[in-house]
Protein backbone atom coordinates (compact mmCIF):
# COMPACT_ATOMS: atom_id res chain seq x y z
CA UNK A 1 0.00 0.00 0.00
CA UNK A 2 2.50 2.31 1.27
CA UNK A 3 4.41 1.86 -2.82
CA UNK A 4 5.96 4.73 -4.12
CA UNK A 5 3.01 6.47 -5.86
CA UNK A 6 1.02 6.29 -2.35
CA UNK A 7 -0.21 9.67 -1.24
CA UNK A 8 0.15 10.64 2.47
CA UNK A 9 -2.76 11.47 4.46
CA UNK A 10 -1.78 14.70 4.94
CA UNK A 11 -0.67 15.02 1.61
CA UNK A 12 -2.83 18.53 -0.27
CA UNK A 13 -4.64 17.59 -2.82
CA UNK A 14 -5.48 21.13 -5.06
CA UNK A 15 -6.93 21.38 -9.12
CA UNK A 16 -3.69 22.56 -11.00
CA UNK A 17 -4.22 25.70 -12.87
CA UNK A 18 -3.59 24.44 -16.47
CA UNK A 19 -6.63 23.00 -16.76
CA UNK A 20 -10.75 24.60 -17.88
CA UNK A 21 -13.34 21.99 -17.26
CA UNK A 22 -17.16 22.17 -17.54
CA UNK A 23 -20.46 20.43 -15.93
CA UNK A 24 -22.57 18.63 -18.82
CA UNK A 25 -25.18 17.09 -17.30
CA UNK A 26 -24.42 15.17 -14.59
CA UNK A 27 -20.83 14.48 -16.15
CA UNK A 28 -17.52 17.21 -15.76
CA UNK A 29 -15.48 17.60 -18.83
CA UNK A 30 -11.85 18.61 -18.40
CA UNK A 31 -9.53 19.77 -21.09
CA UNK A 32 -5.87 19.86 -19.64
CA UNK A 33 -4.02 22.99 -20.82
CA UNK A 34 -0.03 21.09 -20.84
CA UNK A 35 -0.88 17.96 -23.11
CA UNK A 36 -4.31 19.40 -24.84
CA UNK A 37 -6.18 16.29 -24.17
CA UNK A 38 -9.77 16.18 -22.81
CA UNK A 39 -11.19 13.52 -20.42
CA UNK A 40 -14.71 12.90 -19.24
CA UNK A 41 -15.22 12.00 -15.58
CA UNK A 42 -18.85 10.73 -13.97
CA UNK A 43 -19.86 8.99 -10.84
CA UNK A 44 -17.56 8.66 -8.24
CA UNK A 45 -14.46 10.71 -10.86
CA UNK A 46 -16.91 13.72 -10.61
CA UNK A 47 -17.82 13.97 -7.52
CA UNK A 48 -14.11 13.96 -6.46
CA UNK A 49 -13.77 16.51 -9.18
CA UNK A 50 -16.16 19.18 -7.42
CA UNK A 51 -14.99 18.38 -4.18
CA UNK A 52 -11.28 19.51 -5.20
CA UNK A 53 -13.34 23.36 -5.34
CA UNK A 54 -10.84 24.24 -2.71
CA UNK A 55 -7.65 22.18 -1.78
CA UNK A 56 -8.40 19.33 0.21
CA UNK A 57 -6.05 16.75 2.24
CA UNK A 58 -6.14 13.85 1.08
CA UNK A 59 -7.43 11.94 4.05
CA UNK A 60 -10.29 14.19 3.89
CA UNK A 61 -10.80 13.20 0.15
CA UNK A 62 -10.94 9.85 1.20
CA UNK A 63 -13.92 10.45 3.80
CA UNK A 64 -15.71 12.21 2.08
CA UNK A 65 -16.13 9.35 -0.48
CA UNK A 66 -16.01 6.91 1.82
CA UNK A 67 -19.26 8.93 3.59
CA UNK A 68 -20.86 9.58 0.64
CA UNK A 69 -21.01 6.38 -0.99
CA UNK A 70 -20.23 4.05 2.20
CA UNK A 71 -17.84 2.15 1.00
CA UNK A 72 -14.94 0.31 3.09
CA UNK A 73 -11.96 2.72 3.51
CA UNK A 74 -8.97 0.73 2.21
CA UNK A 75 -10.00 0.04 -1.26
CA UNK A 76 -11.58 3.42 -1.45
CA UNK A 77 -8.11 4.90 -0.43
CA UNK A 78 -6.45 2.82 -3.37
CA UNK A 79 -8.69 3.36 -5.98
CA UNK A 80 -8.38 7.37 -5.14
CA UNK A 81 -4.60 6.89 -5.11
CA UNK A 82 -4.50 5.41 -8.50
CA UNK A 83 -6.98 8.36 -9.67
CA UNK A 84 -5.35 11.39 -8.75
CA UNK A 85 -2.14 10.16 -9.28
CA UNK A 86 -3.70 9.18 -13.01
CA UNK A 87 -4.73 13.22 -12.89
CA UNK A 88 -1.75 14.74 -11.86
CA UNK A 89 -0.02 12.73 -14.70
CA UNK A 90 -1.97 14.57 -16.86
CA UNK A 91 -1.08 17.71 -15.10
CA UNK A 92 -4.85 18.52 -13.96
CA UNK A 93 -3.85 18.46 -10.33
CA UNK A 94 -0.87 19.34 -8.24
CA UNK A 95 -0.20 16.52 -5.16
CA UNK A 96 2.00 18.53 -2.55
CA UNK A 97 2.81 16.47 0.52
CA UNK A 98 4.93 19.03 1.81
CA UNK A 99 2.37 21.33 3.26
CA UNK A 100 0.05 21.17 5.97
CA UNK B 1 2.89 42.49 -43.12
CA UNK B 2 5.44 41.04 -45.18
CA UNK B 3 4.50 39.60 -48.65
CA UNK B 4 0.49 40.55 -48.47
CA UNK B 5 0.63 43.78 -50.12
CA UNK B 6 -1.78 43.81 -53.36
CA UNK B 7 0.07 44.00 -56.54
CA UNK B 8 -0.20 48.05 -58.05
CA UNK B 9 -3.41 47.70 -60.26
CA UNK B 10 -4.51 44.21 -59.10
CA UNK B 11 -8.74 44.70 -59.71
CA UNK B 12 -10.55 43.54 -56.26
CA UNK B 13 -13.86 42.83 -55.67
CA UNK B 14 -15.49 43.22 -52.57
CA UNK B 15 -17.21 40.16 -50.93
CA UNK B 16 -19.74 39.39 -47.95
CA UNK B 17 -18.53 36.31 -46.31
CA UNK B 18 -19.99 34.99 -42.58
CA UNK B 19 -21.16 38.37 -42.21
CA UNK B 20 -17.71 40.13 -42.79
CA UNK B 21 -16.83 42.60 -45.24
CA UNK B 22 -13.79 40.73 -47.30
CA UNK B 23 -11.81 42.53 -50.29
CA UNK B 24 -10.40 39.82 -52.41
CA UNK B 25 -7.81 39.71 -55.20
CA UNK B 26 -8.73 37.05 -56.12
CA UNK B 27 -12.35 36.07 -57.58
CA UNK B 28 -14.36 34.22 -55.00
CA UNK B 29 -17.59 32.04 -55.38
CA UNK B 30 -19.64 34.51 -53.06
CA UNK B 31 -22.03 36.95 -52.65
CA UNK B 32 -21.38 40.62 -53.01
CA UNK B 33 -20.73 43.27 -50.27
CA UNK B 34 -22.65 46.72 -50.38
CA UNK B 35 -20.92 49.27 -52.00
CA UNK B 36 -18.64 51.41 -49.99
CA UNK B 37 -18.32 49.28 -46.84
CA UNK B 38 -15.26 49.22 -45.20
CA UNK B 39 -13.05 45.50 -45.97
CA UNK B 40 -13.13 43.71 -42.36
CA UNK B 41 -10.77 40.82 -44.59
CA UNK B 42 -8.26 41.20 -47.12
CA UNK B 43 -7.32 38.50 -49.61
CA UNK B 44 -4.71 39.51 -51.87
CA UNK B 45 -1.93 37.53 -53.64
CA UNK B 46 1.55 37.58 -52.90
CA UNK B 47 4.54 35.87 -51.57
CA UNK B 48 4.14 33.58 -48.82
CA UNK B 49 7.71 31.49 -47.42
CA UNK B 50 6.01 27.36 -47.97
CA UNK B 51 5.26 25.66 -45.12
CA UNK B 52 6.80 22.09 -45.15
CA UNK B 53 5.41 20.11 -41.99
CA UNK B 54 2.81 17.15 -43.43
CA UNK B 55 -0.45 18.39 -41.20
CA UNK B 56 -2.28 15.59 -38.79
CA UNK B 57 -4.68 15.93 -41.50
CA UNK B 58 -3.61 14.80 -45.04
CA UNK B 59 0.09 14.41 -45.31
CA UNK B 60 -0.01 15.82 -48.50
CA UNK B 61 -0.96 19.30 -46.76
CA UNK B 62 1.84 20.72 -45.04
CA UNK B 63 0.90 23.25 -42.40
CA UNK B 64 3.50 26.01 -40.22
CA UNK B 65 2.72 28.55 -37.57
CA UNK B 66 0.72 29.14 -34.55
CA UNK B 67 -3.07 29.95 -34.05
CA UNK B 68 -2.78 33.63 -35.00
CA UNK B 69 -0.24 33.42 -38.20
CA UNK B 70 -0.78 30.13 -40.17
CA UNK B 71 1.20 29.19 -43.53
CA UNK B 72 -0.39 26.18 -45.67
CA UNK B 73 0.49 24.69 -48.66
CA UNK B 74 -1.03 22.14 -51.11
CA UNK B 75 1.73 20.83 -53.29
CA UNK B 76 2.40 22.02 -56.63
CA UNK B 77 -1.01 23.79 -55.87
CA UNK B 78 -0.94 26.75 -53.80
CA UNK B 79 0.22 28.64 -50.32
CA UNK B 80 -1.67 30.29 -48.08
CA UNK B 81 -0.82 32.59 -45.32
CA UNK B 82 -3.40 33.38 -42.47
CA UNK B 83 -3.02 36.22 -40.64
CA UNK B 84 -5.07 37.15 -37.59
CA UNK B 85 -8.45 36.94 -38.06
CA UNK B 86 -7.66 39.94 -40.95
CA UNK B 87 -6.01 39.06 -43.83
CA UNK B 88 -5.22 35.74 -46.25
CA UNK B 89 -2.44 36.15 -48.47
CA UNK B 90 -2.38 33.63 -51.60
CA UNK B 91 0.43 32.56 -53.44
CA UNK B 92 -0.58 30.22 -56.53
CA UNK B 93 1.96 28.07 -58.25
CA UNK B 94 3.17 28.39 -61.92
CA UNK B 95 0.11 27.37 -64.46
CA UNK B 96 -2.55 27.34 -61.24
CA UNK B 97 -5.60 29.49 -62.07
CA UNK B 98 -7.52 31.51 -59.59
CA UNK B 99 -10.82 29.70 -60.07
CA UNK B 100 -8.77 26.54 -59.10
CA UNK B 101 -7.92 27.89 -55.73
CA UNK B 102 -10.57 29.68 -54.95
CA UNK B 103 -12.82 27.12 -53.04
CA UNK B 104 -9.37 26.74 -50.84
CA UNK B 105 -9.71 30.45 -50.04
CA UNK B 106 -12.96 30.22 -49.18
CA UNK B 107 -13.23 26.78 -47.13
CA UNK B 108 -10.07 26.00 -45.52
CA UNK B 109 -8.86 29.91 -45.90
CA UNK B 110 -11.86 31.19 -44.42
CA UNK B 111 -12.56 28.27 -42.11
CA UNK B 112 -9.17 29.52 -40.28
CA UNK B 113 -9.39 32.95 -40.37
CA UNK B 114 -12.79 32.97 -38.49
CA UNK B 115 -11.59 30.50 -36.33
CA UNK B 116 -8.98 33.52 -35.32
CA UNK B 117 -11.65 36.18 -34.75
CA UNK B 118 -13.16 33.94 -32.36
CA UNK B 119 -16.19 32.66 -33.82
CA UNK B 120 -16.40 28.78 -33.77
CA UNK B 121 -15.32 26.42 -36.34
CA UNK B 122 -16.82 23.17 -36.57
CA UNK B 123 -15.85 20.37 -39.98
CA UNK B 124 -19.18 20.52 -40.89
CA UNK B 125 -21.59 20.64 -43.63
CA UNK B 126 -25.53 22.56 -42.67
CA UNK B 127 -28.63 22.54 -44.50
CA UNK B 128 -31.10 24.86 -43.77
CA UNK B 129 -34.86 23.23 -42.77
CA UNK B 130 -37.78 25.35 -41.92
CA UNK B 131 -37.45 25.11 -38.31
CA UNK B 132 -33.63 25.95 -38.09
CA UNK B 133 -30.53 24.31 -39.00
CA UNK B 134 -29.00 20.93 -38.86
CA UNK B 135 -25.37 20.30 -38.97
CA UNK B 136 -23.17 17.10 -40.24
CA UNK B 137 -19.86 16.08 -38.47
CA UNK B 138 -17.63 13.51 -38.60
CA UNK B 139 -14.26 12.21 -39.58
CA UNK B 140 -12.82 12.64 -43.51
CA UNK B 141 -15.00 10.29 -45.70
CA UNK B 142 -18.01 10.05 -43.09
CA UNK B 143 -20.62 11.40 -45.65
CA UNK B 144 -21.00 15.13 -44.31
CA UNK B 145 -21.61 17.11 -47.67
CA UNK B 146 -23.34 13.29 -49.08
CA UNK B 147 -25.94 14.21 -45.97
CA UNK B 148 -25.92 17.96 -47.23
CA UNK B 149 -26.75 16.52 -50.79
CA UNK B 150 -29.57 14.33 -49.78
CA UNK B 151 -31.23 17.41 -47.92
CA UNK B 152 -30.70 19.55 -50.63
CA UNK B 153 -32.20 16.96 -52.96
CA UNK B 154 -35.71 17.43 -50.49
CA UNK B 155 -35.44 20.99 -51.06
CA UNK B 156 -33.62 22.44 -47.91
CA UNK B 157 -30.78 24.66 -49.13
CA UNK B 158 -27.20 24.73 -47.88
CA UNK B 159 -25.76 26.89 -45.31
CA UNK B 160 -22.28 25.72 -45.89
CA UNK B 161 -20.12 22.31 -46.87
CA UNK B 162 -16.85 21.80 -45.07
CA UNK B 163 -16.30 24.88 -42.78
CA UNK B 164 -19.37 25.90 -40.63
CA UNK B 165 -18.59 28.98 -38.66
CA UNK B 166 -21.19 29.06 -35.14
CA UNK B 167 -21.58 32.70 -33.48
CA UNK B 168 -22.24 31.20 -29.93
CA UNK B 169 -22.98 35.01 -28.16
CA UNK B 170 -25.64 36.69 -27.06
CA UNK B 171 -28.54 35.57 -26.03
CA UNK B 172 -31.13 32.98 -27.85
CA UNK B 173 -29.75 29.86 -29.56
CA UNK B 174 -26.79 29.91 -31.51
CA UNK B 175 -26.51 30.68 -35.17
CA UNK B 176 -25.00 29.05 -38.17
CA UNK B 177 -23.62 31.16 -40.60
CA UNK B 178 -23.16 30.56 -44.36
CA UNK B 179 -20.20 29.40 -45.45
CA UNK B 180 -19.08 27.84 -48.71
CA UNK B 181 -21.91 26.41 -50.32
CA UNK B 182 -20.92 24.65 -53.59
CA UNK B 183 -21.00 20.43 -52.25
CA UNK B 184 -17.78 18.79 -52.65
CA UNK B 185 -18.44 15.33 -53.27
CA UNK B 186 -16.49 11.98 -53.67
CA UNK B 187 -17.50 10.82 -57.46
CA UNK B 188 -19.98 7.73 -56.20
CA UNK B 189 -21.53 10.58 -54.31
CA UNK B 190 -21.86 12.34 -57.01
CA UNK B 191 -23.37 9.56 -58.49
CA UNK B 192 -26.33 8.55 -55.84
CA UNK B 193 -27.09 11.82 -55.85
CA UNK B 194 -28.26 12.36 -59.22
CA UNK B 195 -25.20 14.10 -60.49
CA UNK B 196 -22.26 12.93 -62.88
CA UNK B 197 -18.77 13.26 -62.03
CA UNK B 198 -17.79 13.88 -65.30
CA UNK B 199 -19.88 16.92 -65.73
CA UNK B 200 -18.37 18.25 -62.21
CA UNK B 201 -15.09 20.28 -61.69
CA UNK B 202 -12.59 18.74 -59.50
CA UNK B 203 -11.98 20.43 -55.89
CA UNK B 204 -8.31 21.28 -57.00
CA UNK B 205 -5.92 19.54 -60.09
CA UNK B 206 -4.96 16.78 -57.36
CA UNK B 207 -8.61 16.11 -55.59
CA UNK B 208 -10.51 13.65 -56.82
CA UNK B 209 -13.48 15.55 -54.85
CA UNK B 210 -16.06 17.36 -57.45
CA UNK B 211 -17.52 20.42 -56.69
CA UNK B 212 -21.25 20.53 -57.43
CA UNK B 213 -21.38 24.64 -58.24
CA UNK B 214 -24.57 25.11 -58.32
CA UNK B 215 -26.44 24.70 -55.02
CA UNK B 216 -29.18 26.53 -53.40
CA UNK B 217 -28.01 28.71 -50.34
CA UNK B 218 -29.55 30.12 -47.20
CA UNK B 219 -28.78 33.53 -47.68
CA UNK B 220 -28.56 34.81 -44.13
CA UNK B 221 -27.67 33.06 -40.69
CA UNK B 222 -29.86 30.32 -39.16
CA UNK B 223 -30.23 29.09 -35.67
CA UNK B 224 -28.84 26.11 -35.09
CA UNK B 225 -31.45 23.54 -33.52
CA UNK B 226 -29.16 20.11 -34.01
CA UNK B 227 -25.68 18.13 -34.65
CA UNK B 228 -25.85 14.90 -36.32
CA UNK B 229 -22.44 13.15 -35.91
CA UNK B 230 -22.13 10.25 -38.71
CA UNK B 231 -21.12 6.77 -38.51
CA UNK B 232 -21.41 4.22 -40.75
CA UNK B 233 -23.47 0.73 -39.25
CA UNK B 234 -26.09 -1.50 -40.12
CA UNK B 235 -29.31 0.62 -39.63
CA UNK B 236 -30.46 4.57 -40.00
CA UNK B 237 -30.94 5.95 -36.30
CA UNK B 238 -30.69 8.52 -34.59
CA UNK B 239 -29.63 9.02 -30.54
CA UNK B 240 -28.71 11.34 -28.62
CA UNK B 241 -24.96 12.30 -26.92
CA UNK B 242 -26.16 13.59 -24.17
CA UNK B 243 -23.76 15.00 -21.20
CA UNK B 244 -19.70 14.79 -21.72
CA UNK B 245 -20.03 12.88 -25.04
CA UNK B 246 -21.71 15.59 -27.01
CA UNK B 247 -19.19 18.17 -26.07
CA UNK B 248 -16.40 15.57 -26.56
CA UNK B 249 -17.49 15.56 -29.87
CA UNK B 250 -17.82 19.09 -30.83
CA UNK B 251 -13.77 19.32 -29.11
CA UNK B 252 -12.97 16.58 -31.97
CA UNK B 253 -14.68 17.61 -34.70
CA UNK B 254 -13.82 21.89 -34.97
CA UNK B 255 -11.92 23.29 -37.83
CA UNK B 256 -8.87 24.71 -36.61
CA UNK B 257 -7.50 21.96 -34.46
CA UNK B 258 -7.43 19.67 -37.81
CA UNK B 259 -4.21 21.77 -38.62
CA UNK B 260 -2.96 22.66 -36.17
CA UNK B 261 -3.49 20.29 -32.77
CA UNK B 262 -2.74 23.19 -30.47
CA UNK B 263 -6.04 25.44 -31.57
CA UNK B 264 -8.03 22.73 -29.88
CA UNK B 265 -6.64 23.24 -26.41
CA UNK B 266 -7.07 26.72 -25.97
CA UNK B 267 -9.78 27.63 -22.75
CA UNK B 268 -11.61 30.30 -25.36
CA UNK B 269 -12.05 27.25 -27.97
CA UNK B 270 -13.04 24.52 -24.58
CA UNK B 271 -15.79 27.29 -23.29
CA UNK B 272 -17.18 28.04 -26.99
CA UNK B 273 -17.69 24.00 -27.03
CA UNK B 274 -19.39 24.04 -23.91
CA UNK B 275 -21.69 26.70 -24.58
CA UNK B 276 -22.26 24.84 -27.90
CA UNK B 277 -23.11 21.68 -26.83
CA UNK B 278 -25.10 23.05 -23.74
CA UNK B 279 -27.35 25.05 -25.98
CA UNK B 280 -28.04 22.57 -28.89
CA UNK B 281 -28.95 18.73 -29.41
CA UNK B 282 -25.71 16.81 -30.38
CA UNK B 283 -26.90 13.20 -31.82
CA UNK B 284 -25.35 10.43 -33.19
CA UNK B 285 -26.81 9.20 -36.93
CA UNK B 286 -26.09 5.70 -37.77
CA UNK B 287 -26.40 5.19 -41.72
CA UNK B 288 -25.45 1.92 -43.52
CA UNK B 289 -22.39 2.38 -45.62
CA UNK B 290 -24.51 1.87 -48.95
CA UNK B 291 -26.31 5.21 -50.47
CA UNK B 292 -28.76 4.03 -51.47
CA UNK B 293 -30.64 4.72 -48.59
CA UNK B 294 -29.78 8.42 -48.16
CA UNK B 295 -33.20 9.83 -49.18
CA UNK B 296 -34.07 7.77 -45.81
CA UNK B 297 -31.67 9.49 -44.07
CA UNK B 298 -32.49 12.55 -44.91
CA UNK B 299 -36.29 11.88 -43.88
CA UNK B 300 -35.26 11.14 -40.26
CA UNK B 301 -33.56 14.08 -39.79
CA UNK B 302 -36.30 15.89 -40.92
CA UNK B 303 -38.71 14.01 -38.66
CA UNK B 304 -36.09 14.09 -35.73
CA UNK B 305 -35.35 17.70 -36.65
CA UNK B 306 -39.23 18.51 -35.92
CA UNK B 307 -39.41 16.89 -33.03
CA UNK B 308 -36.58 19.00 -31.39
CA UNK B 309 -38.28 21.95 -32.51
CA UNK B 310 -41.71 21.35 -31.25
CA UNK B 311 -40.04 20.68 -27.93
CA UNK B 312 -38.11 23.74 -28.24
CA UNK B 313 -41.15 25.58 -28.96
Amino acid sequence: MAGPDSIAPSAVVARAPEQVFTEMGEEIVLLGLRKGRYFGLDGVAADVWRHLNEPRRFDEVVDLVVTEYEVERAPAESDLTTFLRDLEAEGLIEIDATRE
Amino acid sequence: MSGGRARSGEATADYLIAGLVVRSAIPLPAPAAPAGATPDVTVSEGRVSPAAHPSAEDARLMVEGVESDLRLRWPEIVSMRIEGGRSITVARDAGVATAAVAPLVLGVGFGLLLHQRGRLVLHASAVALPMGAVAFIGWKGAGKSTAAGAMLRRGHPVVTDDALPIETTGAGAPTAWPGPAPLKLWPESAVALGRSPRRLDRLHPAASKRVVPDVAQAPAPVPLLAIYSLEVGDDVAIRALAGAAGLVELMRHSYAPRFLPAAGATPAHFERCAQLAKSVAVCRLVRPPALDRLDEVAQMVEEHASSLASVRG
